[in-house]
């Protein structure tokens, strides 16, 4: 978390006329807005010490940003019925794709953690 | 959060793309639904008590390996239940449930049958132990397994 800290903000490379920064936190939030977005998923359980420490960075979501390549590890829960692989590999889909298109970043890795499930009550 | 999905690498199934990793929490939830819908289960765990949903969690393990995934679950019944017959419909659910919904194939589904409850269905402060079963005057209720 120490060195998360430090590496906030990445800069694309410079063009004619200014530079660009694009913080991690902007990739992490399009990938949480992609999560909520999704038909059956839901934020990730946590404590509330994990809550304090998140500050206001999007719950379940670790950006490993270089260069002109990102990497997400999405932590979530599903609600009972959905399918986990298929949605998993629905939801990298969409974040590849937003993602690309919003910040022309290329996604190398969506890792998914399904932390709990959301069961349906009765029989 | 963090230390969860690094440890997650170990059984985590490789797609294209990155990983998907499925936590215990999630196997756990989805076989004790598949348990408590089939009829002449009583329990799982110690049935009653304080620490009942404790209990219930604990009294599943889970155990995986990359893809595949087994559970060993500590259950009582009712006193009405042809236990073989009961396991291979539990074994079936437990399978389905777990396969379609998470991906990975269930290698097996060990069961411990811990106790044995009266018929009726009793309410929660009397303990499944002590009680002998009351003798049946009237027809032992329909058994609910559909």
């Amino acid at each position: 978390m120490a060195d998360r800290e430090n590496a906030v903000a990445v800069a694309m490379a410079p063009s004619h006329d200014g530079t660009l920064v694009i913080r991690e936190d902007v990739l992490a939030e399009i990938a949480y807005l992609e999560v909520m977005g999704m038909q059956g998923m839901v934020p990730p359980r946590e404590s509330f010490v994990q809550g304090v420490l998140r500050r206001n960075r999007p719950k379940g979501v670790l950006v490993e940003a270089s260069a002109s390549e990102v990497a997400f590890h999405l932590t979530l829960g599903v609600l009972e019925g959905v399918c986990i692989p298929v949605a998993a590999n629905e939801l990298r889909r969409r974040v590849a794709a937003a993602v690309g298109s919003k910040t022309g970043y290329s996604v190398r890795a969506v890792n998914v953690l399904v932390d709990h499930i959301v069961l349906r009550k009765g029989p | 959060m963090a230390d969860e999905s690094t440890r997650a690498a170990s059984a985590a199934v490789r797609q294209e793309l990155g990983t998907l990793e499925v936590a215990d929490a999630v196997f756990r939830d989805l076989a004790l639904k598949a348990v408590s819908d089939v009829g002449g289960v009583a329990g799982v765990g110690r049935s009653g008590g304080l620490f009942r949903r404790r209990s219930a969690a604990d009294a599943v393990e889970v155990e995986r390996a990359e893809g595949e995934v087994a559970f060993a679950i500590r259950l009582s019944v009712r006193y009405d239940v042809r236990i073989p017959e009961m396991v291979g419909e539990l074994r079936e659910r437990v399978k389905a449930l777990v396969e379609e919904t998470t991906g990975y194939r269930v290698r097996a589904v060990n069961l411990t049958v811990e106790h044995i409850l009266p018929p009726e269905p009793q309410p929660p402060r009397s303990s499944a132990s002590a009680v002998p079963p009351e003798l049946p005057s009237a027809p032992s209720p329909p058994n609910p397994q559909q």
